[in-house]
């Protein structure tokens, strides 16, 4: 690989991410990016992905539908937290159980959506 | 050494160095990194051994073929098991029927747990002995692993060692007192059921040994990091099979031990056999696998079921634990550290009696060793939980239900029911000073504020005992019929001055293991004699020729070597005030030690500085009075301060750990109730160690005690699958935590004088680990008071702690 | 299986440790905590976990430090490294750093500290004057399992001060900035502003 190009974001757009690790800088037990543009209220475009939930970073093509032209809201947040990790089996290990890490990437989503909201309407590309 | 009358407590005269945050004399070698730890070390000749390692928790050895192994150029031996038991017998083991589940360096007809060695490689290089170790086959036939110790206890067909006929190792109730009758009247009893999860100490440096068989003469020479190896090396030496007089253990210094450099049987004895089979210089360092699977020191593993019994006003009358502690496949260390628990189990607090239930279980686990607080810390958690869950019950804050319980400053010397005596304390003291510096009531109000925000915040505070100074009676008061009735926990030192007063202090069974030894120690010195204590000599003696000793452990050595060195320096002073006197012309006895030197009272020109008195005392015999010889040296032993004898019908366990520390910490943290995580906010620890020999050392230990401790609560745990398979067997997955999870102290001090001790020390070395954890319990319980949240299970974990938010019992 | 196999065949390296260049000959398998250990007697870098967690094996490789006890001998071919031995001044002076760690009783039983004191020397080079709290980020590479780390960091802030006010020089600042100009070598590390969403920059050397 030589080179990565990507595309500048549209205006309206924020950007976040958020993790947990048990221990500073180890491998999260889930994170998550969101990047959210909003025209006003209505989420215009919106990007999840997942991290330390399955054997790759999990896209949450559910969640970003369920954004996409909805007004945003507590409620549509925490709709597409539910949507972005429906389905999702996270391997159990000693830190973690799958219900209990699926339970802290919701967290992590909703987390990264709103400082991403945060971000999109204070137009801050951080 | 009973004495019958306990003095009353004084401040120490005046001191020149003691108390003084001095840099440490010990630093300059590790801070260039010469220090030279057990892996530095080498020799002529020297070869390497590794252990083979069993897979299987729980399976007969059908047979092993190691042909391949031996034929791998550059490997010099394959000993297996069976091998070894014609080289070595079983290391030495305080487990309570040591036939029975004997302990040897290698696993012979059966392996009892994931680690347990099977076989030695000896080779050239360490690379050498790797490889020819994965071409060795067994051929196991496994058994069904026995891991739940409660189920264990029940089991009486499938055992870890078959000649025990039980699971159960040891069980016994004590009873001090009139339990039955404080219970049958009290007016409220509450009740908890805990566990404190396994932890290890986990000392950065692992165990090591280089073994050097002298096949001229018969000698073996162990160079080792173990920290104890003076008091038992007679028992290793029947171990080894040789004279206990051929045999010499010489300390080096090690990365830490915090109780996992006690013993150390099995790193020495790994290198001897090695050692013995090539009569070549043989290194065995265990790496962090080793240590972890087959280092012979785990943490407690306790279940506990304790009950209080209280008036309605609060105030505490009775005390019932009952516990299975899961030990693992051996004890070695039998049930000391129930022993260890027993000293204090009463806590700080006024309490009429006490009953102790124990089984120790075993089960196809990593034994049980030491680690920083030796199982009092555990017992200190237990108590402080249920004195938590009363508070809630009263609606009392956790500060004035602990103040309303706490010993009185006017009831020292106090016995507790068990018999042990705490020598001097004003816990009130220490609680309203660390209320202070909390500033509690203004951070209350902060919290109700933040409460009010969503945020979950809360305080947590406990006052817990720190005992110090062990003597040996812990180790057998459990048997009517102990193999040896031990009394003795000596502390050797020898003191010499050259020619020129310069001075250097001989400490026996001492190396260097992280704690200030020999700061300590050129400190004590260097108050005696009015010199810097930067220019004392400190020299650690191997086994053979040396003084009694027991090192370090039980937070005993800052103590018992103030109590060796003062007693050393005045037989160094009486010889010197009687060359002096006779240089002088004086009588001894109007002489007086002033800064440096002997004078005549009331005279300062009539002076001999200690220069000049060493200078006689080694080249002018003719000078001296007459019956003195050459030369400015002397020895001493200091013996226990203060033990009396167990009662026969053990009604009463005697007095075996006086020197009583003390310590509150107030703890105040926020739980996202969302991941489980536990974020300390702020952290207060006051202590009261008597007097303070080094502050800033002290701090050390107490900063450093009290991180061990916030990962006992949170982060460290050895989990083992219900297959018996260990799954924490890296630092990946033991979670040591880094300077991101433990938390600033804001750090107090009370100094109330041991009356037993020499200058009024008290120890102060695992004081952080003794009550950090039930701080942390307490503030994650008021943190999530909206959820009914009660800590029962260590280390609380953030998946535990969101399943106690919804409501889930773990245990 | 045995001895022939290629693997273990000796190979030529080049290694410039504190500042003397030496020609080993060293199995491709081999460690390079256990090439400087063993072969160059620099017994200053422990081993800790052998897994690259703890950081007692740190070194300085090119100026930046790495872990020894995860790298093999042959990848530092041609390679500029510091050890703890190559640290202070001469044989009867400290760094400022070592003098700080001394101070404060940075230490409790050594074995982390060269460790610590290498990446010390790494983190006032990129931040000479940090926060607290970016001390503690930035030591969290390396565990010390004593201190409780409260005195590293007291440590570690106090080194800055001697180094800032310039009492003493950082012996080991132009050696490192040196080394690290010929090698090319560039890494830019994002501050928290710089990343996304709060994220702080995680040390280059962390496992």
């Amino acid at each position: 690989m030589t080179e990565v190009r990507f595309p500048a974001a549209a205006p309206g757009t924020g950007q976040a991410f958020a993790e947990y690790a048990r221990r500073h800088g180890d491998f999260a037990i889930a994170g998550a990016a969101a990047m959210v543009t909003l025209d006003g209220a209505t989420v215009v475009d919106a990007s999840i992905a997942l991290c330390a939930v399955g054997p790759r970073p999990m896209p949450a093509p559910a969640a970003e539908d369920l954004l996409r032209g909805s007004e945003i809201s507590d409620e549509l947040i925490a709709a597409a937290c539910a949507a972005a990790v429906a389905g999702l089996e996270p391997g159990a290990d000693i830190h973690g159980g799958t219900e209990y890490r699926r339970g802290v990437a919701a967290a992590q989503v909703r987390r990264a959506l709103v400082k991403a909201v945060e971000r999109a309407r204070g137009g801050t590309q951080a | 050494m009973a004495q019958a009358e306990i003095p009353k407590p004084q401040a120490p005269r005046d001191l020149k160095w003691i108390g003084r945050s001095i840099k440490r004399v010990e630093d300059p070698k590790f801070l260039r990194g010469v220090g030279k730890y057990v892996p530095d070390l080498e020799f002529d000749g020297m070869l390497h051994a590794v252990t083979l390692r069993s897979p299987y928790p729980h399976a007969r050895i059908l047979g092993i073929d190691a042909s391949a192994a031996r034929a791998l150029p550059g490997v010099h031996a394959v000993i297996t098991g069976a091998e070894a038991t014609e080289i070595v017998d079983p290391l030495p083991d305080s487990g309570p029927q040591p036939d029975k589940h004997v302990f040897r360096v290698l696993a012979v007809d059966k392996v009892r747990y994931v680690g347990e060695g099977v076989a030695i490689v000896v080779a050239e290089t360490r690379y050498i002995a790797e490889d020819a170790r994965d071409l060795i086959a067994v051929d196991y036939e496994p058994l069904k692993p026995i891991v739940d110790p409660i189920a264990a206890a029940a089991d009486t067909s499938n055992l870890v060692h078959e000649a025990l006929g039980s699971n159960i190792a040891y069980e016994r109730t004590f009873t001090f007192g009139e339990v039955d009758a404080d219970f049958e009247a009290a007016d409220i009893v509450v009740k908890d059921r805990l566990h404190w999860g396994r932890s290890a100490a986990q000392p950065l440096d692992n165990a090591g040994a280089v073994a050097i068989f002298d096949t001229g003469t018969g000698d073996l020479t162990i160079h080792t990091n173990s920290i104890s190896m003076t008091w038992f090396s007679f028992g290793l030496a029947a171990t080894l099979r040789v004279p206990s007089n051929k045999l010499n253990l010489v300390p080096h210094p090690t990365g830490g031990s915090f109780g996992a450099r006690f013993s150390c049987w099995r790193s020495m004895t790994t290198a001897a056999v090695g050692a013995k089979v090539t009569g070549r210089p043989v290194k065995y360092c265990e790496d962090r696998l080793d240590h972890i699977t087959n280092g012979d020191h785990h943490g407690s593993d306790r279940y506990y079921d304790v009950e209080l019994a209280m008036t309605k006003d609060g105030i505490f009358t009775s005390y019932k634990t009952d516990v299975i502690d899961d030990y693992g496949a051996y004890c070695h260390f039998g049930v000391g550290t129930h022993g260890n628990a027993l000293a204090q189990v009463t806590g700080p607090y006024d309490i009429k009696s006490t009953q102790y239930r124990l089984r120790a279980v075993l089960t196809n686990k990593t034994q049980q060793g030491a680690y920083r607080g030796f199982g009092a810390e555990v017992a200190n958690w237990a108590i402080e939980r249920i004195v938590d869950k009363a508070a809630r019950e009263l609606g009392m804050d956790p500060a004035e239900i602990r103040r309303k319980n706490l010993i009185q400053p006017d009831q020292f010397p106090y016995y507790i029911p068990t018999g042990n005596m705490y020598d001097s304390g004003d816990y009130e003291r220490v609680l309203d000073h660390a209320l202070e510096l909390f500033d509690y009531d203004a951070w209350r109000a902060e919290q109700s504020k933040l409460r009010e925000q969503g945020r979950h915040v809360g305080i947590g505070l406990v006052s817990c005992q720190e005992r110090s100074v062990y003597s040996a009676t812990e180790f057998w008061f459990w048997f009517d019929e102990p193999a040896a009735e031990m009394t003795s926990t000596p502390e050797g030192v020898t003191l010499t001055a050259d020619p020129l007063g310069n001075l250097t202090v001989t400490l026996y069974s001492t190396p260097f293991w992280g704690n200030s030894s020999d700061t300590m120690a050129a400190m004590l010195v260097g108050e005696e004699f009015d010199v810097d204590p930067s220019t004392i000599s400190v020299e650690h003696h191997g086994t053979r020729g040396g003084l009694p000793a027991a090192g370090p452990g039980g937070s005993r050595l800052t103590v018992m070597l103030a109590g060796a060195i003062k007693g050393a320096a005045e037989k160094v002073k009486d010889k010197a005030q009687r060359i002096a006197a006779q240089q002088l012309e004086a009588s001894p006895e109007d002489l007086e030690w002033v800064d440096g030197g002997f004078q005549v009272k009331g005279s300062a020109e009539a002076r001999r500085e200690f220069a000049d008195i060493a200078m006689a005392a080694y080249l002018f015999a003719t000078e001296l009075p007459e019956g003195l010889q050459s030369g400015l040296e002397a020895r001493h032993v200091y013996d226990h301060p203060y033990t009396t004898m167990p009662a026969k019908d053990r009604s009463n366990l005697g007095v075996f750990y006086p020197c009583m520390g003390h310590a509150c910490h107030i703890a105040m943290v926020e739980v996202d109730t969302e991941t489980g995580a536990v974020d300390i906010l702020r952290y207060v620890a006051v202590h009261d160690a008597g007097t303070m020999v080094n502050p800033r050392s002290l701090e050390g230990q107490i900063v450093g005690g009290t991180a061990q401790g916030v990962a006992t609560a949170l982060l460290e745990e050895l989990v083992y699958d219900d297959q018996g398979q260990p799954l924490s067997t890296a630092f990946t997955d033991y979670l040591m935590p880094t300077a991101m999870e433990v938390p600033e102290l804001e750090i107090g001090h009370e100094e109330t004088p041991s009356p037993l001790t020499e200058y009024g020390i008290k120890g102060g070395g695992e004081a952080g680990r003794m009550m950090a954890p039930g701080a942390l319990s307490a503030a994650i319980d008021d943190a999530l008071v909206d959820y009914g949240v009660h800590v029962t299970e260590l280390p609380a974990t953030p998946e535990r702690i969101t399943r106690w938010i919804a409501g889930q019992t773990v245990r | 299986m045995s001895d022939e196999t290629p693997q273990n065949q000796a190979v030529p390296i080049t290694l410039t440790v504190n500042g003397r260049t030496h020609q080993l000959s060293v199995e491709p398998r081999k460690l390079l905590a256990d090439v400087l250990r063993q072969d160059l007697k620099l017994t200053g870098l422990n081993i800790g976990c052998a897994h690259g967690v703890c950081g007692s094996c740190t070194v300085l490789v090119n100026g930046h430090t790495a872990r020894s006890c995860i790298m093999f001998g042959v990848q530092a071919d041609g390679a500029e490294i510091t050890t703890i031995e190559g640290v202070a001044p001469s044989p009867t002076e400290l760094h400022p750093i070592q003098d700080a760690f001394w101070d404060k009783q940075g230490l409790q039983c050594g074995f982390c500290t060269p460790g610590m004191v290498l990446r010390t020397i790494e983190i006032l080079r990129e931040n000479p004057s940090p926060t607290r709290e970016e001390v503690r980020e930035g030591i969290s590479s390396n565990l010390c399992r004593c201190t409780g780390y409260q005195f590293i960091v007291d440590a570690v802030m106090d080194a800055a001060q001697r180094l800032r006010t310039g009492e003493t020089a950082d012996p080991q600042g132009d050696d490192a900035a040196r080394v690290a100009a010929e090698h090319g070598l560039r890494v830019e590390h994002l501050t928290p502003e710089s990343g996304e969403g709060g994220a702080t920059h995680v040390p280059a050397s962390h496992p």
